[in-house]
């Protein structure tokens, strides 16, 4: 496997399916010891994530030259594991979407059906995973879903670790206290070991989890068998879902019974409140996170006119996208005097009850599990149509356990399948996850 | 609470985006969907509620006060052609 | 001063915590100098880069306590960041973090001449960056900005509206300047306070005149904005609540630009930074730490020494000052030590805006000056011009003594008073007129004196001595 190779392929591989925003031209000079080609990994990277010396623009204008003066805290720890950047991938502007569509640059296409989308907003990193001969992983990001997402409509493993598992420090910011890094791979096995090199403490992070290092690999090919599973009912049966998904999930459910496994169905006492409590915190962090790009010191700028307000709101009308836009309207104003407690602050009381709703149902079932995604992957001309709420109305699935910061794991139901079977553990139980996805992707 | 264009554009104001006639009149639609569903929450009771700022307990991370690296000048300036004699030009005040 | 007629007066304080401090309040970088090169001390974190995190540096957090406990405030036991919104351009990130919802100090006081000025809050936040002009504010056709300040550390103390005249705004800051001081947490050569003072008279509606740099320049804002507030009284004009600037150039006081809309902070919590929790030992360990403080000071000073308040304020003024003070007063009587402290060594202080501690005078050097003083080897000039050259002096008392030729001046101030012993006739001539008289004392001295005497010195201190 050589660097020149997976360049190629990559470049190919953009020209197709629109999965790169930047592609890693160094890929030459990158250390690559002849004699160790072997243990070397190529991964590629999702674009809110900076890296040294490779331009970064969190799937923006706003940022089309920002060149990042350091890395991120996971890509040092990939670096050191071996692992080479092939290139940077195609996200919503700034995570803001579920189908990698509000992307500034080219959108990516299903590398499985082109005239669908890769999910979002990690959409570029999962179609790579899926489309490439050489790379096995990538580095993804997630905040109500864009892991999850991706995973499941390009048919692949995605992982998003407990919040605070993975540094945030070189994350571009959607919201602080929703995002978190973890990995795509081909199968569990190569998201695991990827998420093996990039988790861990870091003193650059206040909110990075300060325990020992865990080995996850060690939960491959455990028996499963003792693990109780809870099945939202709300989340797997009716008229939210899709009745492929619905069909095919169960089918994976029976699988997992035929295999030994228990599993129960239970009602998530808050389903229906999820979304809106996980917008609502979501847009009012992104709307002051976003503040900051406003033509000066980095990212593009206009000529020097006007006072700061009319230059300020010139540069970021200028190459802010719609979405992005929207979002920032909504988040200022569910945080200004007179909306902030209908709006911000019962959303975070909300967001308390959700995860105690979450911890009560942990203390009776290991893991938790619902289909991915409720819908396939969409044709882009289905998408355009999509009223903005049917829009985040897609998010349904995800929204909850990533409001609480659980870690979570999607397997595609079947081997190239464009639907996943998604399972939820409670804070720091990756252990359960990986162990029961890996045995589900064994048995499926 | 009254969505209307005056909202729009002085939530526009605050968040420093300028914006044309028909987006305003596009927000103005979005605002009222998309706030109609996130109004859904104010039914559930959160009487004495603790606010979940983060989804996991966190209190006192600390730095120790000890002196660490700072940007050399290439650095600094690496990402703007916006600078002179070593400061960032920014727009005026007035 | 009428009921009535007394003003409102609020302050709000901007201190920077830079002494004792090596680093920023959210990151690594060193605190800047004064003469620092323009963005040298920087880094992704105080710029506002995407991807950069804070963290918050834990001494301040204590230098914070500290302050607070020297003001008698309760320290909240709880307490978070907030993110505060507005666009500037010396805004890195556009929003500020800050403590504005959840101060960490409460409910404090400053006891001062019998006045009780209380505190309603400390609370701690980032500065922002420094902007400069290429040419005028108003001229120029864009901005220049230095991040070097960007995220030093800042306690903002807010008083209750307790003042009620300009002077006595200012000497509150003067004694609250002497309290920080004692702490030592404030590096005033590279920093400045900034100060914003809320006036209003009976029937008037607040003012707030923003970002007064200098102690004098408060009191002279204060006060040209009290005549304002009362010509507008007489002439029955309408108020409403104005933001003003200081202009210290045109002695003015002036309306801030209209602002086409106002800033709405939208307010949320960070959700980057961790919830405080202050532990009660380390309140414990800090209170600890403060030293006598000046109002306790002034207090025991009056009762132990038996000194008026005057004096006693004085000598507090600086804990340096005082520890001279008590030093020296183990070993030589109190009104002389007070004299020249009070008179003496505050005078060259003040004209060249030094502190004690920033001069070369030590306590041995003091003492062996009183030594000599009492023993009347010295006349009040010779002290006078000893102690001078001591505060700027590497030597010693016994070194400068000799180096002044005091030594023969003072064998010679001997010789003189035996002189004017035997010469009390001549003396009273020269009293009455006859300046031929003082010439003859002058040579009479010269010839005893075997050493070499000035002249002009004989002449000087026998006028002194004949008074």
């Amino acid at each position: 496997m050589k660097p020149k190779d997976v360049l190629q392929e990559a470049k190919e591989l953009n020209k197709r399916y629109n999965l790169f925003i930047t592609l890693n031209e160094n890929l030459f000079n990158e250390k690559a010891s002849p004699k160790n080609e072997e243990k070397i990994n190529f991964i590629s990277v999702k674009d809110n994530i900076c890296t040294k010396g490779l331009r970064t623009t969190a799937g923006s204008k706003i940022l089309e030259d920002y060149n990042p003066v350091f890395d991120a805290t996971v890509i040092e720890k990939s670096k050191k594991a071996k692992y080479i950047v092939v290139g940077k991938t195609g996200m919503d502007e700034f995570g803001f979407g579920s189908f990698s569509m509000n992307c500034a640059y080219e959108v990516p296409k299903n590398p499985l059906d082109e005239t669908k989308s890769c999910g979002g907003s990690s959409g570029g990193g999962a179609g790579y995973t899926y489309a490439s001969k050489f790379s096995n992983s990538s580095i993804g990001e997630s905040t109500g879903g864009s892991i999850s997402c991706p995973a499941a409509f390009c048919a692949v493993v995605g992982i998003t670790p407990t919040y605070g598992l993975v540094s945030r420090y070189g994350l571009i910011d959607y919201a602080n206290s929703l995002d978190k890094i973890g990995t795509f791979g081909k199968n569990v096995k190569e998201a695991v070991n990827l998420l093996n090199s990039i988790s861990g403490y870091d003193e650059k992070d206040s909110t990075s989890i300060n325990k020992e290092k865990e080995n996850y690999e060690k939960y491959l090919g455990k028996d499963v068998k003792k693990l109780k599973i809870g099945v939202i009912k709300e989340y797997s049966n009716g008229e939210g879902i899709n009745f492929e998904v619905e069909k095919e999930f169960w089918e994976g459910v029976k699988k997992l019974e035929s295999n030994g496994l228990k599993y129960k169905e239970i009602s998530f006492r808050l389903s229906d409140l999820v979304l809106p409590c996980y917008y609502i915190i979501a847009m009012c962090e992104a709307s002051t996170n976003l503040a900051k790009f406003s033509g000066i010191r980095y990212g593009m700028a206009k000529e020097l006119k006007g006072n700061f307000n009319e230059y300020f709101s010139s540069v970021r009308e200028s190459y802010f996208g719609k979405e992005t836009k929207k979002r920032i309207l909504l988040g200022t104003f569910m945080r200004m005097a007179g909306y902030r407690d209908a709006y911000y602050i019962k959303a975070l009381k909300l967001r308390s009850l959700i995860t105690q709703e979450y911890k009560k149902l942990f203390k009776e079932f290991d893991v938790l599990l619902t289909p991915t995604m409720p819908i396939l992957p969409p044709k882009f001309a289905e998408i355009e149509k999509l009223s903005t709420v049917e829009n985040y109305m897609c998010d349904i699935l995800t929204t909850g356990p990533n409001l609480s910061g659980l870690p979570m794991i999607s397997v595609p139901v079947k081997k190239d399948r464009t639907v996943g079977m998604h399972f939820i553990a409670d804070h720091l139980q990756e252990n359960k996850i990986i162990s029961i996805g890996d045995f589900y992707e064994r048995i499926r | 609470m009254k969505i209307d264009k005056v909202l729009i554009e002085r939530v526009a104001k605050v968040a420093r985006l300028n914006l044309k006639e028909d987006e305003k009149e596009g927000f103005v639609k979005d605002f009222k969907n998309i706030l109609e569903l996130f109004s859904k929450i104010s039914k559930i009771n959160t009487d004495n509620v603790e606010l979940g700022v983060q989804p996991i307990k966190v209190e006192n991370v600390f730095r120790e006060d000890k002196i660490g690296k700072s940007l050399n000048e290439k650095e600094v300036f690496q990402n703007t052609n916006y600078k002179e004699k070593g400061f960032f030009k920014g727009p005026r005040i007035l | 001063m009428r009921e009535l007629d007394k003003a409102k007066i609020g302050l709000e304080i901007h201190l920077s915590a830079t002494k004792g401090i090596k680093t920023k309040l959210f990151c690594s970088c060193a605190l800047p100098e004064k003469e620092s090169n323009p963005n040298s001390h920087t880094c992704p974190t105080c710029l506002g880069f995407p991807g950069s995190k804070p963290v918050v540096n834990k001494k301040v957090i204590e230098l914070a306590i500290k302050l607070g406990l020297a003001l008698n405030c309760t320290i909240q036991k709880e307490n978070f960041f907030s993110r505060k919104t507005y666009f500037y351009p010396d805004m890195a990130k556009n929003y500020q973090i800050t403590q504005y919802e959840s101060p960490l100090c409460v409910n404090g006081h400053v006891r001062y001449k019998n006045k009780v000025i209380r505190i309603k809050r400390i609370h701690i936040e980032e500065d922002p960056a420094s902007i400069q002009y290429p040419k005028t504010i108003s001229d120029s056709e864009y901005c220049l900005i230095d991040y070097n300040r960007s995220g030093v550390p800042l306690c903002e103390i807010v008083t209750e509206p307790d003042l009620t005249s300009a002077e006595e705004a200012r000497e509150f800051l003067e004694y609250l300047a002497s309290i920080i001081d004692y702490l030592d947490i404030y590096d005033s050569k590279n920093f400045t306070i900034r100060v914003d003072a809320n006036v209003s008279l009976p029937g008037t509606k607040r003012t707030e005149i923003k970002n007064i740099t200098g102690f004098r320049a408060v009191e002279k804002a204060i006060g040209f904005e009290i005549i304002r507030q009362k010509g507008k009284l007489r002439r029955n004009e309408e108020f409403k609540q104005e933001t003003m600037h200081y202009d210290s150039s045109l002695n003015k006081v002036i309306p801030m630009r209209e602002k086409e809309f106002e800033e709405d902070y939208g307010y949320i919590f960070d959700p980057d930074l961790p919830k405080l929790v202050i532990d009660e030992k380390l309140i414990k360990k800090i209170k600890e730490d403060i030293p006598e403080l000046p109002g306790a000071k002034i207090n025991r000073l009056i009762k132990q020494y038996m000194i008026n308040e005057d004096t006693a304020n004085i000598l507090v003024s600086e804990k340096e000052i005082c520890d001279l003070f008590e030093e020296g007063t183990k070993k030589s009587a109190k009104d002389l030590v007070i004299r020249l402290i009070t008179i003496t060594l505050k005078k060259v202080l003040n004209y060249n805006n030094l502190k004690l501690k920033e001069t070369k005078l030590t306590t041995e050097n003091f003492i062996d000056l009183l030594k000599m003083i009492e023993k009347n080897e010295l006349t009040v000039r010779m002290s006078d011009l000893l102690l001078r050259k001591l505060i700027f002096s590497k030597k010693n008392t016994k070194e400068l003594v000799k180096e002044l030729g005091f030594t023969k001046i003072s064998n010679f101030d001997k010789i003189l008073d035996k002189i004017l012993e035997k010469n009390k006739t001549a003396i009273e001539d020269y009293k009455k007129g006859n300046s031929k008289a003082l010439h003859f004392l002058i040579g009479q001295v010269l010839k005893e004196a075997k050493d070499k005497a000035d002249a002009k010195l004989i002449e000087k201190t026998i006028l002194e001595k004949i008074k």
